[in-house]
């Protein structure tokens, strides 16, 4: 990339809005060139600086000369007072009451509707058949946690593997382990 | 437009208007003129402004009125600047090499300096630069009010910022 190509680039640089192997690429240049880093420096200073000036506040009797030629009573009713809400804010308060109305009428049709909520959870009853299988399958995985661990530690004895690897699959392991031992000897 | 409407109009646009007159004329009372004019000019042609458009044709006629000011104050034709992107090669930031921005922001009249600065600006380059880095404008809006190219915008914004550079280093050397 160019110095002349980084210039043209810069602006959406400074805004962020430059895809990002164009700005891969103009990060690469930045970096060998001292010139258009003090350029993308200066422009970040200034734009800094210019934030810091901020909206100026107009002074209250500009507005009130202004109603006084229009001949507008500056303490006519109006729902809205000088500075607390913009155009558009009505419409925008509009939206809001509307989707909280919606959700509202929503949740009531879901109350009221005959089928509403989660149907009660119907209590299955198992067979001895089902319960003793399922015990049997606790009782293979522990077992095969064990042998697991048996030859984890004779690996571990055996020097197989070093120690700094082991030593905290093995400490995970048994903590794992432990609930399902519950207190057998092991 | 009845009187509430124009009041909710009022309150958004008036600190916005006052501003960029502030900034562009750089002393209150003209400020305070121009914001009475655009105000009053708001009220009686708000009615043939689509409400989509109302944001821009307040920025267009407050440049108007803040160039008419100008104009009557300085009595001279503005010195709009080249589309030619070299046509300021003159007032180009020759190199930003000794300039060190720690220097440029640490101290204590930073705003006066900046203030400064911006009224040494050509009007366009002064409206493009208090649009963008003030008021925070994209530079679609940018091209909407002052009826310019999208491009010409980003270049004025950049040249802004260069000859902003150029002043306040000047400032300061």
């Amino acid at each position: 990339m160019t110095c002349q190509q980084c210039n043209e680039l810069l602006e959406d640089y400074l805004t962020g809005k430059l895809p990002i192997w164009t700005k891969v690429a103009l990060r690469r240049h930045l970096a060998g060139c001292s010139a258009c880093r003090s350029e993308v420096r200066s422009h970040q200073m200034i734009h800094q600086s210019l934030q810091q000036l901020g909206i100026q506040p107009c002074p209250d009797d500009v507005i009130l000369r202004v109603l006084e030629i229009l001949q507008i009573d500056p303490k006519s009713s109006t729902k809205h007072s000088f500075g607390s809400r913009r155009p558009g804010m009505a419409v925008r308060y509009r939206w809001r009451w509307a989707t909280v109305a919606l959700i509202v009428i929503i949740g009531a049709m879901i109350v009221v509707s005959p089928k509403h909520g989660l149907p009660p959870p119907e209590a299955k009853h198992y067979t001895d058949a089902e319960i003793q299988q399922a015990k049997d399958q606790v009782r293979f995985t522990i077992s095969w946690l064990r042998q697991v661990q048996i030859q984890t530690q004779k690996a571990l004895e055996d020097q197989i593997f070093p120690q700094q690897v082991i030593k905290p699959l093995r400490s995970s392991l048994s903590t794992a382990l432990k609930p399902l031992f519950n207190g057998e000897k092991r | 437009m009845n009187q509430s409407q124009f009041k909710i109009h009022v309150a958004h646009f008036k600190d916005v208007i006052y501003s960029h007159a502030y900034y562009f004329m750089g002393n209150a009372a003209d400020a305070a003129d121009i914001t009475q004019e655009v105000l009053i000019k708001l009220w009686h042609h708000f009615e043939k402004i689509p409400a989509a458009a109302l944001k821009s044709w307040v920025f267009k006629v407050t440049q108007n009125a803040c160039i008419d000011f100008y104009r009557q104050q300085n009595n001279q034709a503005l010195p709009w600047p080249s589309d030619d992107a070299d046509g300021d090669s003159s007032e180009a930031v020759p190199a930003d090499k000794e300039l060190n921005p720690e220097t440029v922001v640490i101290n204590l009249d930073l705003r006066e300096h900046i203030m400064k600065a911006i009224q040494r600006l050509p009007p366009l380059l002064r409206h493009v630069i208090i649009m963008r880095e003030i008021h925070n404008l994209k530079y679609e809006e940018i091209a909407a009010s002052l009826d310019i190219p999208l491009n010409s915008v980003k270049v004025y914004v950049h040249r802004g910022r260069k000859l902003l550079c150029r002043y306040l280093k000047a400032l300061y050397s």
